[in-house]
């Protein structure tokens, strides 16, 4: 006799659900039906998912190991942690780490300049991959269209250190515009090492950087539009601005609302290298964000209890920051990241 | 250039890469303090000054062209001499495990490597290291998650001024205190132990007690140095005043021409500054033994503004991120840059083996004042080992007594070279070559073993002579000035907690002063938030810890 397993497994595209399943398991289907409106045994949601189950072990276990389990590391920022003591040794502290950073003027200006970069880069860097991807989805030639992705693309696979050396090489005292400008007899203009165009200097490096890559997103949920809308639009006499504000734009708000929500979260994570390469520059009063800021004082400094602190700090703000997001989402009558349970 | 010379100075190559790395981030006070601490009660820093050093026995198996001296000056060499036998037996049994570092690119593995195996042979047993690279947040990182996971290896490199916080504390709960093995005559056991100077052994105590041998580097600080070419324009690299330097400075600065008079590394450079003015050397012993900090001197605050000036005229290259400098300095595009001791001018020679360098020699700010030159750590720590019985303490000893063979012995060229005719063949001038396996082989372990385990360093440039002359010459002309930082050798509980958190603050301001983006006034506050931090109380505990015998500063 035929298995279920084996028999779905013939079959895959066969959705699951209690109603296709052959009469040949009766106990388990019974069961089932007689719960009717209720929830079925776990038996029996087990038999009936339980490949899907299955799949989902190594993606389980790699959240545990990596991102979970270290989470109860975070213990260190009530102790004062000491390496080669373990955290079953280090002394408890309390809260001191906390108030510690509460009086160091140096995490304050961490946090704001965090916020200020993060606003520039909600302002100017989020709506590029937008524009970018429209530009792209309008391209007819699919030749242009890939060479135009793939030059976009490209500058997202460089790591930082090369593209603050390539904006060095360009926009350094000794780059090329500032030698060209001295050889015409203008003074030499401090891109790189201006602290108060700095968080500007930045959100075009991120631009330069990644705008290509979160096109990618944008470009995918494009793709989903049902073109016959844009034909009967068309049809109607819609030109093509006319498309784009009433088909493009509403296709693209739900990703464009869940982009934003997750960004809103992570709007304390303005980036790492790309600050920390550029610390002595322009000096740590426009550059230190709570990412150095947690490293120079964790890693560097033997302050790991404090920068973990910090971390801690960040990591609670952003859940928070979700949260609230996510809220105005379901307000405005968008799904959001995660919706509340439906009936 | 022949690789010769290339392997011969890759020792101190890297030595004086391992120190600038960490002087960029820490300089003065915690280049030389940096690190280690006393135990939790506050005493054993005291202690750390009483205990017995090992007795010093000079290696006297071949005789130097330049003879060294105690007061810091490095033995020179101008060719190789024939090897002497310094170790009679093998010094190992079985296996024996440990963790180092690497600033070369790593050698293949034991497996793969005849180089690594006929080492083995030699050593008797099985040297079985575990190799940090070079990279990403480097030793400290990998050196806090094996002390955190709890299955140390044998022995393990401790460097105290690469940030490996609470040494007291740490050596005290999982090494092995070995002043029973090393104090006094003991370790006339070990005779290459033996060979060590005392200023070395200092930095290889703590709460009182030795916790292995030292690993020493050049006992020489950093110094100004440059293309002779670049500066033939202006007159050489000399100076009388600070006035004069500033001229020349600017005169070398012509950024049309894409040239500039001096690497953008502002602490560093300002050290050089604060030596013309007669600063001390991280701290300054006053007349009734009190400890005043080199930043809370006005020589600081004037090195300040005379930097900033410098800023201000456009004299610094203005990336600061440039990592070249070195190759800037030998096709003139750069003209000054700081490196540590004079001996590391062989590097340009590694980049080109005709770039003429030259250093400068610290001169009376206003042309009146006693400058100052201020002399390094003298070593890169040193290598305790995991408590264990007395068997294996005698074993690892005899191991490390192995590994610090001077310069000159048939351990040293079997630890640097290997075996001639397969590793290393001999120019020539009888100067030892790497063959082509050779160059894959050792380099990554020879640098490896080195920062573990050292004999006190040499001038050697085998195909420059020349350059070793005038690096012995130098540094008999930097001793007239020099200064050792008097906290050497003791432990701050304070510093090493909170020691680089605290420096940062005075680093972050001091390069704000300089590119201009604060003012001198506003030294004022970094300075009161330096010893609201820690920094009185890293005084504190430094005097009470200071030796009798450490001269009051300008006496």
């Amino acid at each position: 006799m035929i298995s279920t397993t084996s028999e779905e497994r013939q079959a895959p595209s066969r959705p699951y659900c209690v109603a296709s399943r052959p009469p040949g398991k009766p106990l388990g289907a019974r069961k089932a039906r007689k719960s009717a409106a209720g929830r079925q045994s776990l038996r029996v949601r087990w038999k009936r998912d339980r490949q899907m189950l299955l799949m989902m072990v190594p993606g389980l276990v790699f959240l545990l190991l990596f991102f979970y389990i270290p989470i109860l590391g975070n213990v260190i920022a009530f102790q004062d942690y000491q390496p080669f003591l373990g955290i079953l040794n280090s002394d408890w502290v309390g809260l001191q780490n906390f108030v510690d950073l509460y009086f160091d003027p140096d995490f304050w200006v961490a946090l704001r300049n965090t916020l200020v970069l993060a606003l520039w880069q909600l302002v100017l860097f989020f709506p590029v991959p937008l524009g970018l991807a429209l530009i792209v989805d309008s391209l007819m030639s699919t030749k242009i269209r890939r060479w135009f992705q793939s030059i976009v693309y490209l500058p997202h696979f460089l790591s930082w250190v090369l593209v603050i050396a390539l904006f060095q090489q360009v926009l350094g005292g000794a780059g090329l515009v500032n030698n060209e400008l001295r050889q015409l007899g203008l003074g030499a203009i401090p891109f790189m090492t201006n602290p108060d165009t700095f968080p500007l200097l930045a959100t075009v490096q991120l631009v330069w950087k990644d705008a290509g890559w979160a096109m990618i997103i944008f470009l995918a949920s494009l793709a989903s539009i049902d073109g016959s809308l844009y034909e009967a639009a068309a049809t109607d006499g819609a030109g093509r601005w006319r498309r784009m504000w009433h088909i493009t734009l509403p296709g693209l708000r739900s990703i464009i609302v869940l982009l934003l929500i997750l960004r809103i979260g992570d709007i304390l994570s303005v980036g790492f290298e790309q600050f920390l390469l550029q610390h002595d520059a322009v000096g740590p009063g426009a550059s230190e964000v709570l990412d150095t800021f947690t490293y120079f004082a964790g890693v560097v400094g033997g302050g790991w209890s404090m920068g973990a602190a910090a971390g801690l700090a960040k990591g609670v703000v952003g859940a928070i920051l979700i949260f609230a997001a996510n809220k105005v989402a379901h307000r405005m009558g968008e799904p959001g990241i995660f919706s509340k349970k439906v009936g | 250039m022949n690789r010769t010379s290339q392997a011969g100075v890759s020792r101190r190559n890297f030595l004086g890469l391992a120190g600038l790395s960490v002087t960029a981030v820490a300089m003065g006070a915690s280049l030389a303090g940096c690190g280690s601490s006393g135990s939790g009660s506050g005493g054993g820093a005291a202690a750390s000054a009483d205990v017995k050093l090992p007795t010093y026995k000079e290696f006297t198996g071949i005789t130097a062209e330049f003879a060294g001296n105690a007061k810091g000056l490095q033995a020179g060499f101008l060719k190789m001499p024939s090897p002497v036998q310094t170790v009679k037996a093998p010094p190992l049994k079985g296996t024996v495990t440990g963790l180092t570092e690497t600033f070369e690119t790593m050698s293949p593995a034991m497996a793969d490597n005849p180089f690594w195996q006929r080492l083995n042979a030699k050593l008797g047993g099985t040297l079985d290291l575990q190799i940090a690279e070079d990279v990403g947040d480097g030793y400290p990182a990998k050196f806090a998650t094996i002390l955190a996971s709890d299955t140390l290896p044998d022995m393990m490199w401790v460097p105290p001024n690469q940030g490996i916080p609470n040494i007291g504390p740490m050596l005290e709960a999982k090494f092995q205190d070995l002043t029973k093995y090393l104090s006094g005559d003991a370790v006339l056991e070990y005779p290459n132990l033996a060979a060590l100077k005392p200023d070395s052994w200092k930095t290889a105590v703590v709460n009182g007690k030795i916790w292995g041998a030292p690993i020493p580097s050049t006992p020489f600080g950093q110094v100004m140095a440059g293309n002779k070419s670049t500066w033939a324009q202006v007159g050489g690299l000399t100076a009388s005043t600070a006035d004069e330097f500033f001229q020349k400075a600017k005169e070398l600065t012509r950024p049309n021409e894409g040239k500039y008079a001096l690497e953008p590394a502002y602490i560093n450079m300002l050290h050089m500054i604060t030596e013309w003015l007669g600063a001390p050397n991280g701290w300054a012993v006053n007349k009734d033994r009190t400890l005043t900090n080199r930043y809370e001197t006005p020589q600081y605050e004037a090195g300040l503004e005379y930097a900033a000036k410098l800023f201000a005229a456009g004299c610094f290259y203005p990336d600061a991120n440039a990592t070249d400098i070195s190759n800037r300095i030998v096709n003139g595009s750069v003209a000054a840059q700081v490196i540590v001791g004079p001996h590391n001018i062989a590097r340009y020679r590694n980049l080109d083996k005709n770039a003429q360098t030259e250093i400068l020699i610290p001169f009376g700010f206003d042309g009146k004042t006693k400058p100052t030159y201020d002399m390094g750590y003298g070593t890169v720590g040193f290598t305790p080992f995991k408590k264990t019985d007395e068997g294996k303490i005698r074993e690892l000893l005899a191991l490390i007594n192995y590994l610090s063979a001077p310069f000159g012995s048939v351990e040293y060229l079997q630890k640097n070279y290997g075996e001639l005719g397969k590793d290393f063949t001999l120019d020539p001038n009888g100067n030892p070559v790497m063959t082509e396996s050779g160059q894959t082989d050792i380099p990554g372990l020879a640098s490896a073993l080195n920062i573990m385990s050292s004999p006190e360093n040499v001038i050697f440039n085998p195909a420059f002579p020349d350059d070793t002359k005038y690096i012995y010459q130098q540094e008999q002309k930097l001793l007239e000035f020099a200064w050792r930082n008097p906290t050497n050798g003791t432990y701050s509980d304070t510093n090493s907690k909170v020691g680089s958190k605290i420096t940062k603050i005075i680093t972050d301001k001091t390069i704000d002063i300089i590119t201009g983006r604060a003012k001198v006034s506003d030294f004022k506050d970094a300075l009161k938030r330096w010893k609201d931090g820690g920094g009185d109380k890293i005084r504190e505990e430094y005097q009470k810890a200071l030796p009798s015998d450490v001269p009051v500063f300008g006496a």
